[in-house]
């Protein structure tokens, strides 16, 4: 466990023919972080990704490791380990000599290397797999042999370019919570790619949402989540249902529209006595843990709204009750806004408050 | 849930096409077979020092041969594959044209470019420099080399642009650059291609028999030496001896085949991922020398073919080149022989429409009936990959001569040989295509009405359809072409172009020799052309 670094990039632009892949990008990650990247597909987190690893040249700005600037630095004298989404094991070399690969680049001897490679697989709990071939691995095995190869090298840095998203939904929770673990125990800077913003909430200590080549918002998944400071970011995190000023005057003050999360409506059939939006029922979707109620309300506006632990008499969908008021698509209710008053934007997309 | 086997239409094809291969390979192969073991001539050619001296030739020209084409196929594939080359369609088309240009005509080049009035020859001369004698085996080697290159340029180039990027990349991550990565990751992953490619480029000079023929003089290799024991002009012919040089042929083929699936198909190295790796563009010098070295290999090997062609256009008398330039050459062949021509059009057209018919066919049932007759019958189709042209020819002669002389005296059974011959690349090229296509699309055609054969017909074969005339092309350049087993089965009125050429080397009439060559050539690089303009389209 060496000494954690981090690592800073000022004003870095990135520029395919036409497209703007990064439009001047400063980040800085401290030291053992384990720092998320998270946005849409296209958004440059891969490109930015790549640029750090130094498989793309930045057209502009600079990109420093420890404090050493790494303009010319070639990637194999990076000391930067990546994961990569499609694993790139070598399939002609097996499990422990893919582990062992750069440790032979860097000239250790037959007894250190054997003793490295047997403590990286034994970090990802493959210690019995050594001799078998990467194409006899389920999946999030390979992922592990991945990660262990990459933290094999002792890298200043861990790179992963969205590691779980060839796995199936059960394995990315489980993986997820393993690479968290491992990156805590290790304290490597670490730097994760996703497009999965529960995965991003989940694992990271900061995350920094970018679209279109340009960083919205850094900071920690809780001021993310409930602090986002754009209109994008409030949209691409989690649920959001935006309401014009006009028809909450109450509550606007200065801004042009307010945006809420489903968790922060409530679903009540009188008038409440704070600040309501009438409407009907639109929609109604049972995932398990929670009802999502989509409402629609006059001006053609449309709220979700989350009830968690719904009660079945109250709801027609469950089936046991037939009673008068049971809610069904079609019905009408009040939608009841938080006194506190949501997330304010002005009409530039800045938030207010 | 397949249909019972009598209402299963892929059933009747799978069984034509064990009627082919039983009549059209296996009956020829075990007529050699059977020569060879109970044959009576007096002396054995097992005990014949010839046979040891023509098996070491054989071995050594066939192997310096593959191993010349990986010389220049291998580099030329990693620079294809990984830097923008100019123009690099038309390098690839070139590339094909000298792999499927017909087998002796480059031989015919080095003669006119090294041979005793050779222009090089006398070129050095007059700097006062040596030339090396092209006869021999030196110039087989020369020939197979330049000949079979685009054999392991083509796989490798496939294989490493199927590469992951992220392979090559998590080896540079991890410290590996420059050789490092190449020998220790990039080559390990192609392997099975290169090691593929060089097998079939060893294969067929191994089978070759125009080259060693036209440049082998007193140097014979086992094709020429069973050509000679089959239809010798001088001595008394010996079928039984020429058949068991025939198996002897096949024999180290197979054995090569197993050499190189052993040292391939240790570990399975297909790539999962779906990405390849597109070659990048390299500026400065260092993208100017690449550029310049593949196309430096290319055209190097090209050279021969053109200086026939340029020849082709000189005027001659007899086995001399005169001053001046004409078309008296042109004139003189579709004067003289005309019939090779129009038999070559003919038997190679009517070859090549059959290829694309039961190759399609014989693709889809072995690819959408899978089961223990359709994995035999893939099996037996690899036998003409091993079996050289002139076995086939010599089987075909053993096993038919007393068959009708409608089948036997026509081009009737030349084109049966070009059949048989190409089938299988036809076949396999069908089922990699099939295996590729979604067996949803046939499924959905068929939960709409469309019977099995009508499914087949309106949504699979459309989507197979260039595949099957890049089949039929191919095998249409190679039916064209074929010397080995034409020169054993043709009679005075079924001659083809190929038997016309090598005639008229062998009596030194260099100058209709070159404008047929020319002939086939530009018939080669049109079809070439057409084949690129189909997968153009597809794309």
């Amino acid at each position: 466990m060496t000494d954690a670094v981090g690592l800073v990039l000022e004003a870095v632009e990135k520029r395919f023919g036409d497209h703007q892949a990064l439009a001047g990008v400063d980040l800085t990650v401290r030291p053992g972080e384990f720092f998320t990247l998270l946005g849409p597909s296209g958004c440059g987190k891969t490109t930015l990704l790549r640029v750090v690893a130094g498989f793309e040249r930045p057209d502009a700005g600079t990109v420093s490791l420890g404090g050493n600037d790494l303009a010319g630095v070639p990637p194999h004298k990076r000391d930067i380990g990546l994961v990569f989404q499609s694993y790139a094991l070598f399939p002609h070399l097996d499990v422990a000599e893919n582990v062992a690969f750069g440790l032979v680049e860097r000239g250790l001897g037959r007894a250190e290397r054997e003793e490295q490679v047997r403590l990286s697989l034994a970090r990802v709990r493959l210690s019995d797999l050594g001799e078998r071939a990467p194409s006899e691995l389920s999946g999030g095995q390979q992922q592990r042999v991945g990660i262990a190869r990459a933290l094999a090298i002792g890298p200043q840095l861990l790179l992963m370019d969205e590691p779980l998203s060839n796995l199936d939904a059960k394995l990315r929770l489980t993986m997820r919570e393993e690479i968290r673990a491992l990156q805590q125990a290790d304290g490597t800077t670490t730097i994760y790619v996703t497009h999965d913003q529960e995965e991003a909430l989940a694992i990271s200590d900061r995350i920094a949402v970018l679209s279109e080549g340009r960083i919205e918002q850094v900071g920690t998944p809780w001021e993310i989540y409930r602090r986002p400071t754009t209109i994008f970011v409030a949209g691409f995190v989690g649920q959001i249902s935006w309401v014009p000023a006009e028809q909450i005057p109450e509550l606007a003050g200065a801004a042009s529209q307010v945006g809420f999360r489903p968790e922060e409506l409530r679903l009540v059939s009188e008038r409440p006595s704070g600040p309501a939006l009438e409407g009907q029922v639109a929609k109604i979707s049972f995932t398990g843990a929670r009802l999502r109620v989509q409402v629609e309300v006059k001006g053609g506006l449309s709220l979700l709204v989350d009830e968690h632990r719904p009660d079945p008499t109250r709801w027609a969908v469950a089936g046991e009750s037939e009673g008068e008021g049971a809610l069904k698509v079609g019905s009408s209710v009040w939608v009841e806004l938080p006194a506190e008053g949501g997330h304010p934007f002005d009409a530039s997309g800045a938030r207010l408050g | 849930m397949s249909a019972p086997a009598w209402r299963d239409p892929w059933a009747y094809v799978l069984a034509l096409g064990y009627a082919l291969v039983a009549t059209l390979l296996l009956w020829p192969l075990a007529n050699v077979a059977y020569q060879a073991t109970t044959g009576g001539g007096e002396v054995s050619i097992w005990s014949d020092p010839s046979l040891g001296v023509a098996l070491r030739h054989s071995l050594v020209v066939s192997a310096l041969g593959a191993l010349g084409a990986t010389a220049l196929g291998l580099p030329l594939a990693l620079l294809c594959a990984r830097i923008k080359i100019p123009a690099s369609g038309l390098l690839t088309a070139l590339a094909t044209l000298c792999l499927l240009s017909p087998p002796f005509v480059g031989a015919y080049a080095w003669i006119l470019l090294l041979g005793q009035q050779g222009v090089l020859r006398l070129l050095l001369a007059d700097l006062g420099l040596p030339a090396p004698s092209i006869y021999g085996a030196f110039g087989i080697v020369i020939v197979f080399s330049t000949q079979y290159f685009p054999l392991v340029f083509l796989l490798t180039r496939g294989a490493l642009e199927a590469q992951d990027p992220a392979l090559e990349e998590a080896a540079r991550s991890l410290g590996a650059t420059g050789w490092r990565r190449l020998v220790r990751v990039t080559l390990p992953l192609v392997l099975p291609s290169l090691s593929g490619g060089m097998l079939l480029a060893f294969v067929m000079a191994l089978a070759n028999f125009g080259t060693p023929m036209v440049l082998g003089r007193n140097y014979r290799v086992l094709p020429t030496l069973a050509y000679d024991l089959f239809t010798s002009e001088v001595a008394q012919t010996q079928p039984d001896a020429a058949a068991g040089v025939c198996l002897l042929m096949i024999l180290i083929a197979s054995l090569a085949l197993g050499l190189q699936k052993y040292v391939s198909g240790r570990r399975s190295v297909v790539s999962s991922s779906l990405r390849r790796t597109p070659p990048r563009a390299l500026p400065g010098w260092r993208g100017r020398l690449a550029a310049f070295a593949a196309w430096g290999i290319v055209l190097g090997a090209l050279t021969p073919l053109l200086t026939v062609v340029a020849f082709s256009f000189r005027n001659t008398n007899g086995p001399v080149f005169t001053p001046g330039v004409g078309l008296g050459s042109y004139r003189a062949v579709l004067h003289g022989v005309s019939r090779a021509i129009g038999n070559s059009l003919v038997y190679s057209l009517l070859a090549a429409i059959a290829i694309a018919f039961l190759g399609a066919l014989l693709g889809a049932a072995i690819e959408r009936r899978r089961g223990l007759a359709s994995k035999v019958l893939d099996g037996l189709l690899l036998l003409p990959y091993l079996v050289p042209g002139l076995v086939l020819g010599i089987g075909f002669v053993l096993g038919f001569q007393s068959a009708p002389r409608w089948f036997m005296g026509s081009g009737a059974v030349l084109v049966f040989v070009y059949l048989i011959r190409r089938l299988p690349y036809a076949v396999r090229a069908n089922t990699a295509i099939l295996a590729q296509l979604d067996v949803q699309v046939e499924e959905a055609a068929k939960s709409l009405g469309a019977s099995p054969i009508r499914a087949f017909f309106r949504a699979t074969l459309p989507l197979m359809t260039p595949g099957v005339i890049a089949g039929a092309v191919l095998g249409w350049v190679t039916a064209i072409g074929e010397l080995s087993a034409t020169i054993v089965l043709y009679e005075g009125g079924t001659v083809t172009m190929p038997v016309q050429i090598y005639h008229q080397v062998m009596d030194g009439a260099l100058g209709p020799a070159g404008a047929l060559s020319t002939l086939l050539l530009g018939a080669t690089g049109a079809a070439l052309l057409l084949v690129e303009r189909v997968r153009a389209e597809r794309v």
